[in-house]
């Protein structure tokens, strides 16, 4: 058992780095993209959308290196902080699949409105919104979320293994 | 609950300390202090045979079954 949990620990050290990388990559990305959608001065949406993913990207992996760390730092997957943290992860990756989509003609007009000043007309396109890609992303986080009962019982397990000399 | 732990009782027959059959059996201070104090909810009985070749004792030198009113 205890030969188990260092080996886990080793295995998610590694890990939760890979993880920390990601989300430097991912604050790097958001960066360029909002650089270069202020650079074409607007004109490519497209830049301000992928920069709103990647801010859902650093958060999320963000979460994921946290769960990581505490595996590293526990030994033990059923934790209470763990869970919520996962909870965290698929509560954030429903909103990435709604938000990036619905909030970009928002702050679109916000940026033509303040750079510009141009009149404010938003146009808030439901059929993008509501596009295959997105509600596969918002069902992988229902997923997510719905995996975490798994976790509930095996904190169950957890407390009752550990009451065990 | 009706089963009760002897430990204590035979740990001093043996005159032996928390620290040093913790060391013996291969467990932590904590754990086995919890089972001394009843805490625990049940043993393994690799550990039941660890303190039993420590104390030099049968695995019912260290239970005791009281009816409960």
């Amino acid at each position: 058992m205890n030969k188990n949990i260092e080996t886990l620990k080793k295995r998610t050290k590694g890990d939760s780095l890979c993880c920390f990388f990601a989300v430097v990559i991912a604050f790097f990305m958001t960066i360029s993209e909002l650089k270069a959608y202020i650079v074409t001065e607007g004109n490519n949406p497209e830049h301000l959308i992928n920069s709103m993913y990647g801010i859902f990207a650093f958060v999320i992996m963000l979460l994921m290196g946290l769960v990581l760390f505490d595996l590293h730092k526990n030994g033990k997957p059923f934790s209470k902080k763990i869970i919520n943290l996962i909870r965290a992860i698929a509560i954030v990756t429903i909103f990435a699949a709604i938000v990036p989509d619905s909030f970009t003609p928002i702050l679109d007009e916000v940026y033509h409105v303040v750079t510009k000043n141009s009149a404010v007309y938003i146009k808030l396109d439901i059929g993008s919104v509501l596009c295959v890609k997105n509600i596969f992303i918002s069902l992988i986080g229902v997923v997510i979320g719905i995996s975490t009962e798994i976790f509930v019982y095996g904190r169950a397990l957890q407390d009752d293994v550990d009451s065990i000399a | 609950m009706a089963i009760i732990v002897r430990l204590d009782r035979m740990m001093a027959d043996r005159k032996m300390s928390l620290n040093e059959l913790a060391e013996r059996c291969d467990m932590t201070n904590v754990n086995l202090s919890n089972l001394k104090t009843g805490k625990m909810k049940g043993v393994r009985f690799e550990t039941m045979d660890a303190i039993c070749k420590a104390l030099d004792c049968q695995p019912g030198d260290l239970f005791e079954y009281v009816k409960e009113e």
